[in-house]
């Protein structure tokens, strides 16, 4: 399972460490849009996918397409953002 | 009555046992104050010592070798001899050498002669381990903290790898092992962002990057490895550029990289 998004009119494909989603709870789904919410840019839209891509055969005109599925990336909690150091102790007791 | 003197029978058990008059049970034996000297250890503890070993404070602090600094901060202390310390409240617990930590949770010299700091710290389920420069006793220590293991595993310093990771651009990316390594995003050919786990501090941070050979002739040269965007304290970018007389990218079977910094 991947998270697929446009980037900069090229489709983009993220894969999560398996080290990174040891560390979370839910099902894999949740993990990924954990992730999701970590390492996209808040208010991107994407898909998670389990499709085959490992033909690259034209890669770099490959675009992303939103489907039914499509989710879009949000904030993490405070105490997440906290956790993965996106803010500092200080912002966090001022917010 | 001056003296009592209990003796046991000659024959028997040899054990001396003093009952009260209400219950066969109730034993406490009080002793007057000041020193007592037995004959023999107690079980378990065998002493030869000939002058005071271990002062236990009216605060329960207790100094081997030495009577235990006062002022604790609240904390349960234990002091061996002038300087090595082990203190403890019910979140955190901290040994140390040449520190005392006092009311207020402000740490002090506390050596006769000026001398160096030193202090694993344990708080949160992570170690932190201080150092100071020479100081004189009861002034305060300034503290700096080259190095800290986090609870997931994480060691925070100058020295240490913050993050790394092995993976194979080629296909589906497919990583092989990380460390605080969230994902890897494949952008187009030969071009990846690596996401952080944990966010660097800031953007000054150093990254090395390596790959294995591609795998045909064309790109069969020693790859560069381009890093790029490193105005971002969460993700960089990694760019695969054989080094031949084409500039177009390639996928690469094995890539390496390390970052460390702040």
């Amino acid at each position: 399972m991947k998270i697929i998004y446009n980037d900069n009119g090229t489709l983009a494909q993220l894969t999560p460490a398996p080290k990174f989603l040891e560390t979370l709870e839910g099902t894999l789904e949740e993990k990924l849009i954990h992730i999701a919410n970590k390492d996209l840019p808040t208010g991107t839209p994407y898909e998670i996918t389990d499709e085959d891509l490992s033909d690259r055969t034209f890669r770099d005109a490959w675009e992303y397409v939103a489907g039914d599925n499509e989710l879009y990336s949000a904030d993490l909690s405070l105490d997440d953002q906290l956790k993965y150091n996106q803010i500092t102790q200080e912002q966090f007791d001022a917010s | 009555m001056a003296k009592l003197k209990v003796q046991g029978n000659a024959s028997g058990t040899g054990v001396v046992t003093l009952t009260a008059p209400n219950t066969n049970t109730d034993r406490t034996i009080t002793l007057p104050d000041g020193d007592i000297t037995l004959g023999g250890g107690v079980d378990g503890i065998v002493s030869t010592a000939n002058a005071t070993a271990i002062t236990i404070d009216a605060n329960e602090n207790v100094g081997i070798g030495v009577v235990p600094e006062s002022d604790w901060g609240g904390r349960n202390a234990l002091q061996l001899g002038e300087q090595a310390t082990w203190g403890a409240l019910s979140h955190i617990s901290t040994f140390g050498h040449n520190c005392q930590t006092r009311t207020g949770g402000v740490d002090y010299y506390m050596g006769a002669t000026a001398n160096e700091a030193s202090q694993i710290q344990q708080y949160n389920g992570a170690f932190s381990f201080k150092v100071a420069p020479s100081g004189t006793a009861d002034t305060a220590i300034s503290w700096t903290t080259p190095l800290t293991i986090t609870n997931d595993g994480r060691g925070l310093s100058q020295f240490t790898a913050k993050a790394w990771v092995h993976f194979d651009g080629t296909g589906t990316v497919a990583i092989e092992d990380s460390h605080n390594v969230s994902s890897i995003t494949d952008t187009s050919v030969g071009s990846y962002y690596v996401n952080l786990a944990n966010s660097m501090a800031n953007t000054k941070y150093c990254v090395l990057g390596s790959s294995s050979q591609g795998a045909s002739a064309a790109t069969n040269y020693n790859n560069h490895v381009c890093v790029q965007n490193i105005n971002y304290n969460y993700k960089y970018q990694l760019l695969m550029r054989p080094q031949a007389a084409s500039d177009t990218m390639v996928d690469i079977g094995a890539i390496f990289s390390v970052v460390f910094g702040d």
